[in-house]
């Protein structure tokens, strides 16, 4: 990997890497920092990658990172957050700030199946890579993280 | 695939939705939902569980503080640019090899101590020389490199070569330059008009000053068997005054022959 290919790898998948941690860490700075801290760390040891290895590795350095992060500062979702972000939602009851609000029940891995999935199009496969667990569990957290959102949609539409 | 049924039907949902399921399937899901209306709703809630794409977050700045931070930003550096860091790398490098790595008088010594030595035949002054005249021979005879740096003006008095009488006229009697070593040195010229001169491979550096006088003389052959020496580490040459005071008083006796006066 040349600089003219870095180049473009830091074109081309900047702005996902960015979304998918983004969503991980809640926090625009630290995710700009923690995207760096991957194109850099791709500099440093990603020499020997093919190309169709770079985002998969990419989004997995950026995952571990972002779950170093986020036990590092304990940025749990407290229940007086929650309270709040179902009270704006009720609020504010726009299908699209619902289901991306709605990323706050899920787990981080549940969350983060969801978003290489939606978001990035992998494969069962490819998210089993960047997150290391089997591929049948991809599609079992991935199964329930779809059906705690289908339900809290459903619970909406209720209160509505 | 097992039968559709109540506690799998979302699980026949998300598989639907994901695309896992084959044309068949779908057919049958889609029968068991004609059968069974109810879960209708749960079927299109379901389809709204994908996430959609919301950051429109221009991220442009971040591309580029990432390749600033890399230095990636070779383009932007000109040819100008390059070839004067690259002039200038090269001065550099040229500097640190060509600086002379010991320039102190003991590295002189050192070179030297391991020149080859020659004996050549002594410089003659002529007799209407004066003192002046002997000392621009001597110093002609040095390199320039030795006058700057290891001329020691401190041995040599002035009064030794006051001592010298003008009058002498053989080369027994008269002022000599005794260069007893002659050291291969492409830097030094020798342009001594009464020796004979040396190639220009073997460029005459003196090391020692004959005069007739006799305590001069000791001086520099001790001087000349002190460079052979390994230990000596400082190069000691006669002091010289720069400035000879000439007394223009007239003698006794001058005053006796001419009374006028």
């Amino acid at each position: 990997m040349n600089a003219s290919e870095y180049n473009q790898y830091v074109k081309a998948y900047t702005s996902c890497l960015y979304r998918f941690v983004l969503k991980m860490v809640r926090d625009k700075d630290e995710a700009k920092d923690l995207v760096q801290e991957s194109f850099v760390r791709l500099w440093e040891k990603g020499k020997g990658l093919q190309p169709e290895q770079i985002k998969s590795w990419l989004f997995t350095t950026g995952y571990r990172l972002s779950l170093a992060h986020i036990e590092k500062s304990k940025k749990f979702v407290s229940e007086e957050f929650l309270s709040d972000f179902q009270t704006q939602a009720i609020d504010n009851p726009d299908l699209k700030s619902i289901i991306q609000e709605s990323l706050l029940l899920l787990s981080e891995a549940q969350k983060s199946i969801l978003m290489l999935r939606d978001y990035e199009g992998f494969q069962y496969k490819e998210i089993a890579d960047i997150l290391e667990i089997s591929e049948e569990s991809v599609k079992v957290q991935l199964f329930r993280a779809r059906q705690k959102i289908k339900n809290h949609l459903k619970d909406l539409k209720f209160v509505l | 695939m097992s039968v559709i049924s109540k506690a799998n039907i979302e699980f026949w949902f998300f598989q639907y939705h994901e695309g896992l399921l084959s044309e068949s399937e779908k057919a049958q899901l889609m029968n068991y939902l004609y059968e069974h209306p109810e879960y209708n709703e749960d079927f299109v809630l379901w389809a709204n569980t994908k996430l959609i794409d919301d950051v429109a977050e221009d991220t442009t700045q971040l591309e580029k503080s990432i390749l600033r931070q890399r230095g990636f930003s070779w383009p932007s550096i000109t040819w100008k640019q390059f070839i004067g860091f690259s002039s200038a790398l090269l001065i550099l490098i040229g500097a640190v090899l060509l600086w002379p790595k010991d320039s102190s008088e003991q590295g002189l010594a050192k070179a030297l101590k391991n020149a080859k030595i020659k004996t050549v035949e002594p410089i003659l002054v002529s007799s209407n020389s004066t003192k002046e005249n002997a000392l621009r021979h001597v110093w002609k005879n040095l390199s320039a490199a030795q006058i700057e740096e290891h001329t020691n003006f401190n041995e040599l008095e002035g009064s030794s070569l006051e001592n010298h009488s003008p009058s002498a006229s053989t080369p027994e009697s008269g002022t000599t330059l005794d260069t007893k070593m002659n050291v291969s040195n492409d830097n030094s010229v020798d342009e001594n008009p009464v020796a004979s001169k040396p190639s220009a491979e073997d460029a005459t550096v003196p090391s020692s000053l004959t005069f007739s006088n006799q305590q001069v003389s000791k001086k520099s052959d001790a001087k000349a068997g002190s460079l052979k020496n390994q230990k000596q580490k400082k190069m000691k040459y006669p002091k010289v005054k720069q400035k000879t005071k000439l007394d223009l008083r007239p003698t006794d006796e001058f005053l006796k022959d001419n009374p006028d006066l």
